[in-house]
């Protein structure tokens, strides 16, 4: 299982060292940043079987940041955020069904 | 009593939402006006009219047209025709419909939470009411968008979602069949697939929901419990939903989706949309990112920029998002925070975060791209998850607090819902929008329609209805009157008077081929009688109570002019005058409606309705390709247009497409021979994939060829032979990737984004680079060279991106403003050319007297021009056989349309200094290049602009289409030369060129943040201003060759009789016709807008084969049968809706009587 891990972990860095790679060729790649990043909280969670409540405080947190950016006119920074909160509420809700669903 | 006693009894909350709702619509509705506007229309005028157009498979407006899904309406038209004939006033059934649409969501929304929070107090979840009715997504959407079926789907979404919940919750499958009964009443929602799947997906969501949580026992129920509730519904609405699989299967719908439903643009709505609509900081507040950024034309979105109205916006969100992270373990939250999530994510359209997701379904899927804007479809879910959320997290802060604090939150956000988001509500400013009049806040969309348009109804019905009606000014879909209280939004005259009319341009097939050219054959061509006979036109309204400039329309005194014309001529009359309606009657009409004919003409090519002009013939009938009249000899004459032009060595102009070498032929730094090759193509793969825009993937793909062969060229000089084959087939593979886009470049009809002149130089280059790599390659491998210059130049005239025959240049006739004409002949024979130019004298240093010389295919031939009939000119009879042919000739010398100045210097210290050209004889429905030197000695430029008769007004300034900054350069201080192309809008008849210069002025440059508005006061401004001064040479405007020229063939047409035609009509879908005395085969032409569902029956028998597109928009059909006999004409869709309307009442009161007996049986057991 570690095996599998160290895997997962090396894959996911690679994929985002590609991305970093292809950034600096000069190419609009940014959108695919958020794909690194899910499979980053993915690879966090369950390695370290972590449960919903990481994903959705910490979605929390960015919203609560996100609005604070946004109310004082910096709007590319709050929008930034807010996209990687709603990564983290799209991971918690799934989190939550998921454990609501098992059986206790 | 008894009601006072079952009041007494009711929820209190349920009595508020009454009141509330009363108070509402009284406010709306207290001037007793109607309301309507933008998409909405103003179906409360005549409901009774909406009723009629509404009511059968074929609505007769405009042309006729397929009623679909609208069909979906006719049950609530039914009830407010009735009510409208029992003497209730538009206005009160209007505020009828709303008020019932206010208590429906408020129930709605009310139950459905005590039905997933059954633990919140009541007098929370009433919080829920105001939050659904008045939430920024509602109130644009719903409230300020005005369309009724978005508030009543509005109202049914949380209603069907209660239903279907409490169903699987109560394992009761009445709820299923409920879901059924309301969706009938609620109608009027079903006339936009796009809400008939959310609807659908959201009960899907539910039942996936309960399988994931329920015990394996029950999940079968919930199978069950969907399935009856989606087959009982389909049931019931089967009468709509037969109609909509019916326009599916015909040709009608193909049609459409031929000529409109355009993937790619669609696609760039979406994407646009979601660009500017999808951010999520805008999303999680509800609101409409463009919508409340308009402060300049509302004022009072302006109250929702303050930062701490942003803040609080925010804390409305934090509260929606709380039980999510607090009552995560409830199944409730859990279905909301889903579904809330879900409807963020899709509503968000293709922005990051993986929106690929969302981008990928659509290209795949097109049926999915109604939903291409998805904040305007999928929004619909998000007040209805947020609004449970809000009041389960208002309940956790407030079990949170003492006693007192309890209130004053309470208190606070009642503030909030009520007066931040309900203020214009209250205050009807949620019934303004931008637009003119409706920005003003004494207006919004209140209308009071003329009394003249009564007088006009009474008399066009005591008419009769055998007749159709032209308006001009014609303009698009939207409209704008100048009404006391005025109107804008889609054009209203088939909502307005009993008589159907050709009144705007629309996107329908066939339709929008005769609207978009009814003016300029009215104003231009001397056979408009044919047109009228054709469209079965008997009047000619001109309407003046148009703001014609802010729609960009005609000036109506132009139509005035012509029509005076007209009636000099003998063709028109005028015959009754209507307040700013004049009614002018066409003096030849006879009721063609259903009509015999024999005369013949086919049109091949691009055809259009003006063809009708183009032909000595009268009293024809103009077809497309019909071999079965082909065949039984009825066609003898021909007018054919050309399907492809192309163009070389026109005036160059600047276009914003990048066709450089450095663009078109990239430098290259790997080579084919480099391992890190296939890495490159990796690399150019990922870049073209996430390229957005259609052109600039285009542009980018043409630069990739050319890069090819840089590689292959490279490859060759150093004797990598292998290399250089692969990668000359990597350059087919791409090139025939490319080229499906590019074949739209020469069509006579569109416009593309690039010229075609421009390809043509860049493949001109192409052939250059792959003979210098013939030269590089050994001899063996020349051949294979040669095959791909071959090949290329097959490609491209196949795909009408290069002319077939070529552009032939001699010594005496060089090219200057080649134009080629390709057409496409069917048969041999000898045809006449004919080409409009009448007029060139005025354009061209060229006139009738002189010869003028041709390039026909490949021979240069001098014919000398005649004037034919109709505007046209005649340049004799060319022999051609059948296939393709090109018919060329070089743009004449041009007549500078503007007063030559030599030189003009333009300095100016203060205000402002102009020169104005008056443009002589503009012909709006051609293209001009206007050119001009021009030398900046001082300050910031000079400013072109190009001032039209129709261009529209802000604040009393006139707002130029076109209007452009010639700036100076950071590097070149030189004198420099701007030409460009201008495009007149059609509607215009008088232009102005103005060259415009003002002083340098860094005002607002220092006030920039100490308030710069300063600036606009002129006095404050003037120390500031600084001398400019241009010196300005050679302007010029001309204009460009855009007449379309035709061949044509006439023989004599056969003068055999006609039988005797009359006819019955039954409906709107169904004609019963007499056939008296048909001795030979004839023509019967039905002036209904052409769709393949409408057939012709001779003794109950289809004729099945010969039914076909007649005067580019009709019905026609081929009889060849002699005799007296009846014949019948029907919409087929017609019988279907008979049919389903009978399965749906059926379903309806079986379903009905059901949920009686078990009220009925419930309540026994209860006692």
């Amino acid at each position: 299982m570690k095996k599998i891990n160290f895997l997962a972990f090396v894959f996911i860095v690679i994929l985002g060292l590609g991305e970093i790679i292809i950034l600096s060729l000069g190419l609009s790649v940014w959108p695919l940043i958020y794909w690194w990043v899910l499979l980053f909280v993915i690879w966090l969670i369950w390695t370290f079987r972590l449960d919903s409540k990481y994903a959705l405080w910490s979605a929390l947190f960015l919203f609560i940041l996100s609005a604070l950016f946004t109310s004082i006119s910096l709007r590319g920074v709050g929008e930034v955020l807010m996209r990687l909160s709603l990564l983290g509420w799209m991971i918690g809700v799934v989190q939550s069904i998921s454990e609501k669903s098992k059986p206790s | 009593m008894k009601i006072l006693r079952y009041f007494s009894r009711m929820d209190i909350n349920l009595v508020l939402i009454l009141i509330l709702s009363t108070i509402l619509v009284s406010i709306w509705f207290r001037d007793g006006n109607i309301m309507g506007g933008g998409e909405a229309g103003l179906p409360f005028y005549s409901p009774i009219l909406q009723f009629k157009n509404f009511s059968s498979a074929w609505a007769n407006y405009a042309l006729g047209h397929p009623t679909n899904i609208n069909i979906a309406t006719k049950p609530t038209y039914w009830v407010l025709a009735e009510l409208q004939q029992i003497g209730i006033p538009g206005f009160l059934i209007q505020a009828f419909f709303l008020w019932l649409t206010l208590i429906a969501s408020g129930f709605g929304i009310y139950y459905l939470i005590r039905e997933f929070f059954p633990q919140i107090s009541k007098t929370i979840v009433f919080l829920s009411v105001p939050f659904y009715w008045f939430n920024p997504f509602s109130l644009v959407n719903v409230w300020n968008r005005f369309l009724n079926n978005f508030s009543v789907f509005y109202a049914f979404l949380p209603i069907a979602l209660l239903l279907f919940i409490r169903g699987m919750r109560t394992k009761k499958y009445i709820y299923a069949i409920l879901i059924g009964l309301f969706s009938l009443i609620f109608s009027y929602a079903s006339s936009s697939v796009a809400f008939i799947l959310i609807l659908w997906l959201v009960l899907l969501y539910a039942a996936f929901f309960h399988l994931v949580f329920n015990k394996p026992g029950n999940k079968v129920f919930v199978v069950k419990f969907f399935v009856l509730a989606f087959s009982f519904w389909f049931a019931v609405n089967f009468w709509w939903i037969n109609q909509v699989f019916s326009y599916l299967g015909d040709g009608g719908f193909a049609a459409v989706v031929a000529t409109s439903f355009k993937s790619d643009t669609n696609y760039q709505t979406f994407y646009l949309l979601s660009q500017r609509l999808g951010n999520l900081i805008d999303l999680l507040r509800l609101k409409h990112a463009s919508f409340f950024a308009d402060t300049e034309n509302m004022n009072w979105v302006g109250i929702y920029q303050f930062p701490l109205i942003t803040l609080l916006e925010f804390l409305v969100t934090g509260i929606i998002l709380l039980p999510i992270v607090i009552k995560r373990k409830q199944p409730g939250v859990l279905f909301m925070g889903g579904l809330f999530m879900l409807s963020i994510f899709f509503t968000k359209g293709n922005n990051p975060p993986l929106g690929e997701i969302f981008d990928k379904v659509l290209i795949h899927f097109s049926f999915l791209q109604l939903f291409r804007n998805p904040f305007e479809k999928i929004g619909f879910v998000l007040p209805l998850a947020s609004a449970s959320l809000f009041c389960l997290g208002v309940s956790l802060i407030i079990n949170k607090c003492g006693v007192k604090l309890k209130k004053v939150v309470y208190f606070i956000l009642f503030g909030w819902l009520f007066i931040v988001w309900g203020g214009p509500f209250w205050t009807s400013l949620v019934f303004t929008s931008p637009g003119i009049p409706t920005n003003k806040t004494d207006i919004g969309y209140q209308v009071i329609v003329p009394i003249y348009y009564q007088q006009a109804e009474d008399w066009l019905a005591s008419q009769g209805s055998n007749f159709r009606l032209l308006f001009f000014p014609i303009g698009g879909e939207g409209i704008t009157y100048s009404w006391p209280k005025g109107y804008s939004g889609v054009e209203l005259s088939n909502q307005i008077l009993p008589v159907t009319s050709v009144s705007f341009n629309t996107n329908i097939p066939f339709y929008n081929e005769v609207s978009a050219s009814l003016e300029r054959i009215f104003l231009t061509r001397e056979n408009f009688s044919r047109i009228m006979d054709a469209l079965n036109s008997k009047y000619i309204v001109l309407r003046s109570d148009i703001d014609w400039k802010n729609r960009g329309m005609r000036d109506p005194q132009m139509i005035q002019e012509r029509l005076e014309e007209l009636e000099s001529k003998g063709d028109l009359k005028k015959v009754k005058q209507f307040g700013d309606l004049q009614l002018w009657e066409y003096l030849g009409w006879s009721d063609r409606t259903i009509y015999p004919a024999k005369k013949l003409v086919k049109a091949i090519g691009v055809s259009a309705i003006e063809d009708i002009t183009n032909s000595e013939v009268k009293d024809l009938v103009l077809v497309n390709s019909v071999d079965a009249l082909k065949e039984k000899g009825l066609i003898g004459s021909e007018i054919i247009r050309p399907t492809y032009k192309f163009g070389l060595g026109s005036k160059r102009v600047n276009t914003s497409v990048n066709i450089s070498d450095e663009f078109m032929f990239p430098a290259v730094r790997i080579l084919p021979s480099e391992y890190l090759y296939p890495a490159i193509i990796l690399k150019e793969k990922i870049e073209t994939s996430l390229i957005k825009d259609k052109n600039t993937l285009t542009l980018k793909r043409i630069s990739l060829l050319g890069k090819r062969l840089n590689e292959a060229e490279i490859e060759a000089g150093k004797g990598h032979i292998k290399e250089t084959e692969e990668v000359l087939n990597l350059y087919i593979k791409q090139l025939k990737e490319v080229l499906p886009d590019l074949s739209k470049i020469s069509q006579v009809k569109g416009d593309y984004f690039l010229l075609q002149e421009d390809v043509y130089k860049i493949f001109l280059k192409h052939f250059d680079r792959i003979n210098k790599i013939k030269d590089l390659l050994p001899q063996e491998k020349k051949e294979e060279a040669l095959n791909l210059n071959n090949t290329l130049e097959k490609n491209l005239t196949d795909r009408g991106i290069i002319p077939y025959f070529g552009y032939l240049e001699t010594a005496d006739y060089p090219i200057r403003g080649r134009l080629v004409y390709q057409f496409n002949v069917e048969k041999d024979g000898s045809y006449e050319f004919l080409l409009d130019t009448a007029s060139w004298n005025k354009y061209f240093k060229a006139s009738l007297d002189k010869p003028f010389v041709f390039l026909v295919d490949k021979e240069v031939v001098s014919r000398q021009g005649t004037l034919a009939s109709n505007q046209l000119v005649s340049y004799g009879f060319f022999n051609l056989a059948a296939g393709k042919h090109e018919i060329a000739w070089n743009t004449p010398d041009e007549v500078n349309l503007v007063e030559s100045i030599g030189e003009l210097n333009l300095k100016v210290d203060h205000g402002v200094v102009e020169k104005i050209f008056s443009i002589n004889n503009l012909d709006p429905y051609s293209e001009y290049v206007l050119s001009l030197n021009y030398l900046i000695r001082k300050g910031i430029g000079v400013e072109v602009i190009v001032e039209q008769n129709n261009d529209s007004s802000k604040k009393g300034k006139i707002e130029p289409r076109y209007d452009k900054l010639l700036g100076p350069d950071a590097y070149d201080f030189e004198d420099k030369n701007f030409t460009a192309y201008f495009v007149p809008s059609t509607t215009a008849d008088k232009a102005k060129m103005i060259l415009r210069v003002k002083p340098w002025n860094n005002c607002e440059e220092i006030y920039r943040t100490k308030g710069k508005e300063k600036c606009l006061d002129e006095n404050f401004r003037r120390p500031y201003d600084r001398t400019t001064e241009v010196l300005l040479s050679n302007v010029s405007f001309y204009k460009t060759i855009t007449e379309i020229p035709v061949l044509r063939k006439e023989t004599n047409p056969t003068s055999a009789s006609l039988p005797k035609i009359s006819y019955q009509k039954i409906n709107a879908a169904e004609y019963k016709v007499n056939v008296e005395g048909a001795k030979e085969p004839f023509i019967l032409v039905l002036s209904q807008l052409f769709d393949p569902a409408w057939k012709m029956y001779i003794n109950g028998k289809e004729a099945r084969k010969d039914h076909f597109l007649a005067n580019a928009y009709a019905n026609g059909w081929f009889v060849d049968k002699s005799g007296n006999y009846e014949l019948t004409i029907k919409f087929i869709p017609q019988d279907l809706l008979a049919w389903g309307e009978t399965i749906s009442a059926l379903n309806f009161m079986g379903g009905f009587v059901i949920v009686l007996w078990k009220l009925r049986s419930s309540r026994n057991e209860k006692n």
